[in-house]
């Protein structure tokens, strides 16, 4: 309950908020009715205050409005976010957002948004870039990127869920998805496991995906996103898409390994030219978790699969090279992994000094002076631009690491060691589930209708209903 | 994962790394010669040069023992690095060897799983290995390259050889009642009165030798060679000079579809050699008109008779030397089991009725039909 007496009220906010400088008291002196503005300086536009609350609260003249002063101003500021507000903690959770506070002498206090644009406008996508259909990605604004969704689905069953998570950070995360096609079991499950963490202070959107998913799988369960139209896709498929308050990143579930081959751009060009593309990505994939493994076997144990040709300039190359093949792909991997962390972290003037220095150094120095062979250059860099094809930066992470796995058996049983860790790889990935759903989808169990959009592109559009995911309702 | 690191764990002492090389620290051995000469067997082994500037010089080793596997473990022992017979793509085997008995040299390349047998195998028709392999050759590839090149071009262009893998070899031997065939190679010395640019000698494929209990009988002339190929089947195409009119022709022979039957009726055995193939003009030396279906049916009818005295050409040399490069007692052994017994140890030959059907089409003619005299 708000005291009667303004000052003993006002008194209570400031020694509550512990006297916090960016809290701003303005007294504004009426004959009768003394009323004190309280807003956060770093939260409010000031010219919104200046224009739709002082500005009102100058007018009040008239004796009779005055007596009843919290209806009177409800009705007149030209607001559409304005609420009474009859306890001290409403009052401190609407200053944390945005909201000015007029405390008066009715106990009825009253709060006008007037929220400070803290957030960046809409840019082109900086992760996915894509060079045909739309640009547009998320921003850090959940509202905005709601937005952004909404647009692309105009429809009444486009679902979202409000939450707030974080005992402190009090993290808007909404869950959306459509009503009419998601299976309503993954709804059930995902607020469920939003429960537990209900007191989790959030930063991001990966702080929910790591507790929404098991930890311990290498390749990600759950998608991230930027861009709007590739949610808009995947939530009219069936999947459920969850948005964090200042987080530009969306993530989708349940997610299939084959998804990480495909790019929301393949849905813009021609279906046949598309496969090709897909089959690169393929050949990319192979590319980078298998080559060193498969050179080191090579050169190391079934030296018969190599043409004769080939064999002695390998020889040739490799005379004088101190240190078996496995040590030397570790060492060139570490090396560019190093390169690979500073040129992300270094501000972008000194980028051009990283790239000549791992250029002269990774590829001539290294080599003249005998450390590594020029092949092991090649592979490494063949596989490194490889990678680069993934946008997701866990796919690139769970590559690598699969990748020394390869290795190492590769040096332990040579081709053989290969077939068997293809083995394992496979067994542990069609063990994976997302969300319930078997993650080699279409694959395994194998689905020949949504096998034509999968490694290779026979369907003309996305967003078509996945029969994986649609509620029972719809299947029939 | 940690059922993946105790299987990791578990392979390390398990594997123990079984035949980990690395690749500059190998002698990549590509040839193998072998000789025999008083009772001990001399082994030569034609090394890859890594040094990339020398790679057509290669390195030669030789040693003498009474096995070829302790000839090969004392040259392991004078080479800097492990010997890798992974890439053994030719062995030659000498003069005296082929004398003395092939199969002697099958153990080795048979039973070491090391040890490459898929490798093309020829005869040193007068020479030994050792001065073959360590013959200097005028090529910018490796030398064994260059032979084993020649060697599968002469075989599918010219007819002469045989590209013949070190197994096939066995097989052919171990087959009952075929008289194994195999090329040979020798070295064409240069003629020091005439002016040639090279002055390394010239190693040559020659004509196919004829293995009989083990050892070499008999080398074919060239031409013997050439009709024994094209009744096997074994060339891509072959050029042969034919007289029409007064005037030498060449005919490029192609499509074999050749096949030898045998019956046995009332003790008389008749060989049925069916010869068919296709033919493309290539040289007419005459004013006739190649599009005219005469001049073609004239063409083809001395092919043919060409063909039928070259084949009866090939069999009377089969009958006086009694060798059985046709494998007319391998038909009988296959078809008429029980008889084979009695055909045996006896010149077949002698008593062997031969019917030769040759049916030759010419289609292609080029681009001129009459020929310029």
């Amino acid at each position: 309950m708000l005291s009667k007496d303004l000052d003993i009220c006002v008194d209570k906010i400031k020694n509550d908020l512990h006297q916090n400088p960016d809290y701003v008291y303005k007294y504004i002196n009426l004959k009768n009715n003394n009323l004190c503005l309280i807003y956060n300086d770093a939260l409010c536009a000031s010219d919104k205050i200046d224009n739709f609350v002082l500005k009102n609260l100058s007018f009040l003249k008239d004796e009779k409005i005055r007596k009843n002063l919290p209806d009177y101003l409800y009705n007149s500021i030209p607001n559409n976010n304005i609420k009474f507000i009859y306890t001290y903690e409403d009052i401190y959770e609407k200053l944390q957002t945005g909201f000015s506070i007029i405390i008066n002498k009715y106990s009825t206090a009253l709060a006008v948004e007037t929220k400070k644009n803290l957030t960046r406008s809409i840019t082109e996508s900086k992760v996915e870039k894509t060079v045909n259909g739309p640009k547009d990605a998320f921003v850090e604004d959940y509202l905005v990127n709601i937005g952004l969704i909404r647009r692309r689905i105009k429809s009444k069953d486009l679902i979202v869920e409000k939450k707030t998570l974080g005992k402190h950070t009090k993290t808007a995360v909404s869950i959306i998805y459509m009503n009419d096609i998601v299976e309503k079991k993954i709804i059930d499950e995902v607020k469920e496991r939003l429960a537990t963490i209900s007191e989790k202070d959030i930063m991001d959107s990966s702080y929910i995906r790591s507790s929404l998913s098991k930890n311990k799988y290498s390749f990600p369960m759950i998608e991230m996103t930027e861009r709007p139209d590739l949610t808009s896709m995947y939530l009219l498929e069936g999947k459920v898409c969850i948005l964090v308050d200042t987080s530009p990143f969306a993530l989708i579930f349940p997610t299939f390994f084959v998804d990480f081959f495909h790019s929301p751009e393949d849905y813009y060009q021609k279906p046949r030219n598309v496969s090709f593309t897909r089959i690169i990505r393929f050949i990319a994939f192979l590319v980078a978790i298998l080559v060193p493994a498969f050179y080191i076997a090579i050169t190391t144990y079934n030296h018969e699969t190599i043409p004769l040709t080939l064999l002695v300039n390998f020889a040739a190359q490799r005379s004088g090279v101190p240190f078996p093949a496995f040590f030397e792909a570790i060492l060139m991997i570490i090396t560019f992994e190093i390169l690979k962390e500073s040129d992300i972290r270094l501000p972008n003037q000194m980028g051009s000094a990283i790239s000549i220095l791992g250029g002269i150094i990774l590829g001539e120095a290294a080599v003249e002076a005998g450390i590594v062979s020029p092949i092991m250059v090649i592979v490494i860099a063949m596989t490194a631009i490889a990678n680069l094809i993934f946008s997701h930066v866990d796919v690139v992470n769970a590559i690598r690491m699969w990748r020394i796995i390869f290795m190492i058996f590769a040096s332990l049983l040579g081709i053989v060691g290969i077939y068997f860790c293809s083995f394992l790889f496979i067994v542990i990935l069609s063990s994976y589930k997302s969300f319930g759903k078997p993650y080699l989808y279409p694959f395994a169990p194998i689905n020949f209708k949504v096998l034509k959009d999968s490694l290779i592109r026979l369907k003309n559009n996305r967003g078509e209903k996945n029969p994986l995911l649609v509620n029972n309702e719809v299947k029939k | 994962m940690k059922k993946l690191l105790i299987l990791i764990l578990l392979i390390l002492p398990l594997s123990g790394c079984y035949n980990y090389l690395e690749i500059n620290d190998m002698e990549i051995v590509e040839a193998v010669g072998i000789d025999y000469h008083d009772e001990l067997y001399s082994v030569t082994l034609q090394i890859l040069n890594i040094n990339q500037d020398n790679a057509e010089t290669p390195i030669i080793y030789t040693e003498e023992d009474n096995t070829i596997g302790k000839a090969i473990r004392k040259i392991s022992l004078k080479a800097p690095n492990q010997l890798y017979f992974g890439h053994l793509s030719l062995i030659i085997l000498g003069k005296e060897m082929s004398e003395f008995g092939i199969s002697t040299s099958y153990e080795i390349f048979l039973r070491d799983p090391l040890i490459r047998s898929d490798a093309y195998v020829l005869i040193a028709s007068d020479d030994t290995a050792y001065n073959i392999l360590n013959q200097k050759l005028d090529t910018t590839v490796f030398p064994t390259d260059a032979i084993i090149n020649s060697l599968k071009n002469s075989s599918q262009k010219d007819g002469l050889t045989k590209d013949l893998l070190f197994d096939e070899l066995v097989a052919e031997t171990m087959e009952k009642g075929l008289d194994a065939t195999i090329s040979t190679i020798y070295i064409e010395s240069v003629d020091s009165n005439k002016q040639t640019i090279s002055q390394n000698n010239i190693i040559k494929l020659g004509p196919l030798a004829v293995i009989k209990d083990d050892k070499v009988r008999y080398i074919l002339t060239e031409e013997e060679s050439r009709t024994l190929n094209i009744i096997n089947n074994n060339f891509e195409d072959i050029m042969i000079s034919i007289e029409y009119e007064n005037s030498i022709n060449n005919i490029d022979i192609t499509l074999p579809k050749s096949k030898i039957d045998l019956n046995i009726d009332n003790e008389k055995i008749k060989a049925i050699i069916n010869i068919d193939l296709d033919g493309d003009v290539t040289e007419l030396k005459q004013n006739s008109d190649a599009e005219k279906r005469k001049v073609l049916e004239g063409l083809e009818k001395s092919l043919e008779n060409k063909l039928k005295s070259m084949t009866l050409d090939l069999i009377k040399t089969l009958k006086a030397e009694n060798i059985d490069a046709l494998g007319l007692k391998n038909i009988i052994y296959k078809h008429y089991y029980s008889k084979y017994e009695k055909y045996k140890d006896i010149n077949i030959y002698d008593i062997t009725e031969f019917e030769i059907n040759i049916d030759t089409e010419i289609y292609e003619v080029g681009n001129t039909y009459e020929g310029f005299k």
